[in-house]
């Protein structure tokens, strides 16, 4: 119907040949890369076909190969230009409206459907593709994704993939790689997974046997469609039928088709052919009808088998399920033998990385790079900053974290700047790293600057919201110091005890303040999807206090746990190869669950402690609830969420319940007795790490130092158990002297100091009390034993 | 907080107790010191007015206490703050009398002592005209009207004052001995020290907070590195642009399916179109799906070309639309050809267990519902021989339909086809 180019005159037919022979030779020049004559070829094509879509599409193509592709901006315009040129609004619309509503009326609307249908397409008969806009899409997506918009890239995939069937093969099997390649940095694993499982079922068969390159598997449907597994002794498929029935029988004696059949005959034919058990035989294996293809973009399928493998390790290692990577890793080995793959070798490395079996890792990196361009060096570096991480030695990780930057910066100064380098660089990924390990080594500045970076990539995830909040908090920790001022000169001196409130002349960075802090950690809760947010941060603690909505917004456009948009299985059924995956997903999916806990425990104390720092009590103590409302809150955090809701209450006036937060840790009669708030399991519990798997360990003989944890990590995390019996006691103190039981406050800070000798707060309500005890000496002494105080004769203090 | 000339200042003013009357004094202070410094000037002078070894000559005393009465003299005298510690100076013990009765006076709000400078009130003073009323009456008479404090905050509420005086000072050294005071001109003891000195130390280094007992915040911990956070690279795939090959393509084959397909709709195809149909989809795979047929198309194609339509529907196994094409399938009208259809996909393909349920539900009440007899008694032997062949070839389980396909034999027990599946049915029970 459309105007299709049916040679319907002796001229079109001359024209349609013409071109299509030009066509050719454009697709060989541009192949051989001679992009100049491409360019003549082509043109003259347009000059038969003016405006045609395709053509202006392959010209674009070519000329942006030819100068290397140094506007990638401006190329997406063009594409996305002709693209939307050549689609058509009609049609496909119509179907979709009509699948709605197909869904909508159920069982008994079909009739129905029909007349509507009818009233929709009225004369408009068939909808035709003609204008296939599957090219340019794909293409558009491919510049998206070498400009590391990774989010919009993944999308337009997702659409693309989303109707994956009616695209031509070799353009289908690009969609997926690339697709693959997305999820993958964005943590899709599932979509991965589901890719992985199209591609399986599309092709698995057929991939194994055949040993060519380049030949399409053109039954992969029949193939695939045969119950040959599943069902028994299907009477259908006797060996022979399928042997005699190369071509269509639709002229065979018995054959229902046959037109000459009157209705009664039809009818008895079928009852017998039922009665029969029905042996009649539909399955038609398609004679290779392989058309054969030299056209190199297109993905043969053997290579496509190892990649699908290796991306099948990918995933498993990535769920953790390292027993099987390793199992499908070594088929993998097995398969590319001979042929050098990088990608092999990295994932084979990242697994014995995963397993903490770090020099086996570091070995493999090697062997990898060098056989591999310096297109990979960068990643190189970037993996073994990874281990030096892991190792602990933050040192030696920077070196290699800087080197994989640099060489990514290097490769971005040369000129012109070709696109594969573009992409190459993958400097927005170790951004993250390199961020991780500055905040790690107590550098917030620069730690705040690499995550800034990597945002265009993990903007989802609420990690690096986290993360970025934890650079400001560590930055805002800088002074905290007691100073002593002497005033005056023999019997007249005097001593001015002061108190930091020196943090705030700081002019400080706004991207390190306490406030930009905050606004992070509201973005990780939203995108956690914190039931709370909602709910309990609004909730007033009292309804006399004025608490002004909180400044989350309702969750717009959900998000689930993992950071990922919720997704759409495509095709029905998982194939059984892919059951492996699916539960090695489910059981990560778990795995991210509780992940998602940690750090959601870790956003609201955080969140609470910004509030408190920042003077909004009522905030606070709506966070420090929302974390003691955690399900199964490490206990750990339940110290933090009481101390800081009863600090909150104290601000707020409201001894009484501050002390009930206090009080649940109080044992026996005595209120000073109170036990520790937490265990040092409950501390281990967050910095456990994989041990290295006993078999690997065994044959290595001497397990090597390396692998042992790092020094000094297991004290250096939080306070400990005991530390945190003295906060406590000395914030009961803190109540009891400001309530006046100075007997009990000076008891209950007594036993604090004992425990955290060096806490300023704690020296100072130590003091308080010794003062209005009338202890001036002790407290002065006790002034004097702390390292946080420092004594300042008077005319430094002036300054 | 306070600098060095402001506290220079406001000494002197204090120093001017001793020769100008305390009313210059207090226009002094308001028009040479900023009123943004006030406050802070206020806290040094409780300070000062508080400590025990006084600071303070009596004549700075007075003016302190006349500054500190004036500071809130513009509004309200309930809402002074340093109300309560005026009382309580008038009516301490240790309190001098002439300072309990200028105190009384500036309470009273008499303004005549303020004429006189502190020195000749002091010298002029004679204790036999001053009564001093108790604490308790003059908390009556001032502070009742005295607004309650408005709430600071629980901690700071219980401040007392950071200044202390050094318990370390030399042994031997006398407080109340003059001693130890700076003599011009004379070499200063060990000990001794300036009392000036101090003072104006203390005026500048006082600040608002007091000491009060501090609430220890610890610091929340930074999450530990997760598994897999560290972000591990492996090289990708390159991916490049594709050249079209849909350009100037040859369409023609795909158009003449299509054309065939529309026809296929209205009437039976010739065998030559069938084979010809059937061999196009063969070679493109991906054909089906540009040969223009939507789900609703489906039972005009069934109808009138039933192998095409097993064909197209296999080759749409793989479609997210497959099961569309499925659900009317099994709800158009039943009839020969559609049970063709369905009988030749359930032995070809895996067709989803719930579909061939409803066929079957479909089927039974067609069979209810027909009139005719003689049709009825067809359509029933159809189903029978349908249903015991896909028990044959376990495609559908019975005893997911066992009840109502009982039923259905019963109802119709007086056909052959009828009983045989009915006893197929006890044989599998």
């Amino acid at each position: 119907m459309e105007s299709l180019p049916v040679a319907s005159s002796a001229s079109d037919a001359d024209l349609i040949s013409v071109t299509q022979s030009l066509a050719k030779e454009a697709h060989v020049l541009f192949q051989l890369g001679k992009y100049g004559d491409c360019l003549k070829v082509l043109n003259q094509i347009l000059d038969k076909k003016a405006e045609d879509p395709k053509v202006l599409h392959n010209i674009a193509i070519v000329e942006n190969f030819q100068d290397g592709f140094s506007n990638p901006k401006r190329f997406l315009e063009t594409l996305d230009s002709l693209k939307k040129r050549s689609e058509r609004p009609s049609g496909e619309v119509n179907v979709e409206v009509l699948d709605n509503r197909i869904k909508s009326m159920g069982n008994n609307g079909v009739n129905a459907v029909a007349n509507i249908a009818s009233n929709i397409n009225n004369s408009q008969g068939i909808a035709t593709d003609d204008f296939d806009v599957s090219v340019a899409t794909f293409n558009i997506a491919v510049i998206l994704y070498h400009l590391h918009e990774y989010g919009k890239c993944f999308s337009i995939l997702e659409r693309l993939y989303q109707n994956i069937q009616p695209i031509d093969e070799r353009v289908a099997r690009h969609v997926c790689l690339l697709l693959l390649d997305v999820s993958f940095v964005c943590h899709h694993v599932s979509r991965a997974a589901d890719v992985i499982g199209y591609l399986e079922r599309i092709g698995g068969n057929n991939l194994v046997s055949q040993g060519d390159s380049g030949n399409i598997p053109l039954q992969q449907l029949t193939t695939l469609v045969t119950k040959s597994t599943s069902t028994p002794s299907n009477v259908m498929l006797s060996s022979d039928s399928i042997n005699s029935d190369q071509i269509v029988n639709t002229n065979g004696p018995e054959s229902p088709l046959s037109r000459t059949l009157s209705e009664e005959t039809l009818y008895e034919s079928l009852i017998s052919t039922l009665d029969v058990s029905g042996a009649q035989n539909l399955t038609r294996p398609s004679n290779d009808l392989s058309k054969t293809q030299t056209d190199e973009s297109f993905i043969s399928s053997p290579d496509l088998r190892l990649k699908v493998h290796l991306y099948k390790v990918w995933i498993l290692i990535l769920t953790r399920n390292l027993k099987a990577a390793k199992r499908e890793v070594k088929m993998a080995m097995n398969i590319a033998r001979g042929k050098d793959y990088s990608l092999a070798l990295f994932l084979k490395s990242q697994l014995e990385y995963a397993r903490n079996n770090h020099r086996k890792a570091i070995k493999l990196l090697m062997a990898s790079v060098s056989q591999t361009e310096a297109g990979t060096s960068a990643l190189y570096y970037n993996n073994l900053g990874c281990i030096y991480y892991q190792l602990g030695k933050y040192q030696t990780s920077a070196v290699f974290f800087s080197k994989a930057l640099g060489s990514s910066s290097s490769q971005r100064k040369e000129k012109p700047m070709k696109l594969l380098s573009v992409s190459h660089d993958k400097s927005v990924l170790f951004a993250y790293n390199c961020g991780l390990l500055y905040l790690a080594s107590r550098k917030p500045v620069l730690a705040v600057r690499c995550f800034q970076q990597a945002g265009s990539v993990f903007l989802k995830r609420s990690l690096l919201w986290l993360r970025i909040a934890e650079c400001c908090i560590m930055f805002s920790e800088m002074n905290a110091d007691i100073d002593v001022k002497v005033i005056g000169r023999g019997k007249w001196r005097q001593l001015v005890i002061e108190c930091w409130n020196s943090r705030n002349l700081v002019q400080v960075d706004p991207n390190l303040s306490l406030m930009f802090a905050k606004s992070c950690l509201l973005n990780a809760l939203h995108l956690l999807d914190c039931p709370y947010e909602n709910l309990n941060l609004n909730l007033n603690p009292d309804p006399n206090l004025n608490t002004h909505g909180s400044n989350i917004k309702p969750g717009q456009g959900q998000v689930n746990s993992n950071g990922e948009a919720k997704e759409t299985k495509v095709g029905n059924s998982i194939g059984n190869s892919n059951l492996l995956l699916q539960s090695s997903i489910n059981e990560y999916e778990g795995l991210c669950g509780k992940e998602n806990q940690m750090i959601l425990q870790a956003v609201l104390a955080d969140l609470a402690f910004v509030y408190l720092e920042l003077g909004n009590a009522v905030k606070a103590l709506a966070a420090a609830r929302c974390l003691l409302r955690v399900p199964q809150c490490s206990r750990v955090y339940v110290f933090l969420g009481n101390i800081y809701a009863a600090e909150a209450y104290c601000l707020l006036n409201q001894p009484k319940q501050a002390s009930e937060h206090l009080s649940s840790y109080i044992s026996g009669q005595n209120s000073n007795n109170t036990g520790l708030p937490y265990s040092q399991e409950d501390c281990d519990i967050w910095q456990t790490r994989r041990s290295v798997d006993l078999d690997e360990a065994n044959s290595n003989n001497a397990p090597s130092i390396d692998q042992s944890l790092p020094q000094g990590r297991s004290d250096s995390w939080f306070l400990k158990p005991e530390e945190a019996r003295g906060v406590l006691l000395a914030d009961m103190a803190a109540i009891a002297a400001a309530e006046g039981d100075i007997e009990r406050a000076h008891e209950a800070v007594t036993l604090a100091l004992s425990l955290i000798p060096n806490k300023p707060e704690v020296v100072l309500t130590a003091t308080y009390i010794d003062l209005v005890l009338g202890n001036t000496r002790d407290a002065v002494l006790k002034l004097k034993q702390c390292s946080h105080v420092r004594f300042l004769p008077a005319t430094l203090a002036e300054k | 907080m306070i600098g060095k000339p402001a506290t220079a200042l406001l000494y002197s003013l204090l120093k001017d107790g001793e020769k100008r009357p305390i009313e210059e004094i207090i226009t002094d202070f308001s028009s040479k010191i900023p009123r943004s410094m006030h406050l802070g000037i206020c806290s040094a002078l409780v300070i000062l007015l508080e400590d025990t070894p006084k600071f303070l000559k009596p004549t700075e005393r007075l003016v302190a206490f006349a500054l500190l009465h004036h500071a809130y003299s513009s509004l309200q005298s309930s809402t002074n703050p340093y109300l309560s510690l005026l009382v309580n100076a008038a009516s301490n013990e240790k309190t001098e009398h002439p300072e309990k009765s200028f105190i009384l006076h500036l309470l009273g709000g008499t303004k005549e002592v303020l004429k006189l400078s502190a020195a000749d009130y002091v010298n002029k003073f004679d204790p036999s005209s001053h009564s001093f009323p108790p604490l308790d009456q003059l908390q009556k008479q001032y502070l009742d009207k005295a607004q309650p404090e408005l709430f600071n905050c629980f901690f700071k509420d219980a401040a007392i004052k950071n200044v202390i005086p050094d318990p370390d000072i030399p042994r031997g050294c006398d407080f109340n001995s003059h001693e130890f005071d700076l003599q011009p001109g004379v070499k200063p003891k060990i000990g001794s020290g300036d009392r000036e000195e101090t003072l104006m130390g203390l005026i500048q280094s006082s600040s608002l907070e007091g000491l009060h007992p501090h609430w220890t915040r610890p610091r929340p911990p930074r999450l530990p590195v997760l598994e897999g956070e560290l972000v591990w690279v492996n090289p990708d795939n390159s991916h490049e642009p594709l050249w079209d090959l849909g350009m100037c393509a040859d369409t023609s084959r795909g158009a003449a399916v299509r054309e065939l397909i529309v026809k296929a709709l209205k009437g039976p195809l010739l065998p030559t179109q069938q084979e010809q149909v059937l061999l196009e989809l063969t070679s493109d795979p991906k054909l089906v799906y540009h040969c223009g047929l939507t789900p609703r198309k489906l039972p005009e194609l069934v109808e009138n070309n039933p192998l095409i339509a097993v064909e197209v529907l296999i080759k749409l196994m793989n479609s997210p639309e497959i099961s569309e094409y499925f659900m009317v399938l099994v709800n158009m009208d039943m009839s020969l050809h559609s049970m063709e259809v369905v009988n030749r996909l359930t032995t070809a393909v895996e067709l989803p267990t719930e579909f061939v349920h409803m066929y079957i539900t479909n089927c039974i009440s067609s069979c209810e519902n027909i009139k005719d007899k003689y049709m009825q008694n067809r359509l029933v032997r159809l189903v029978c021989v349908f249903l015991q062949s896909l028990i044959r070839n376990k495609i559908i389980n019975v005893q997911d339909l066992f009840i109502e396909v009982q039923a259905f034999c019963i109802e119709f027990s007086r056909i052959r086809e009828a009983a045989g599946l009915f006893r197929l049915l006890k044989t599998l029970e």
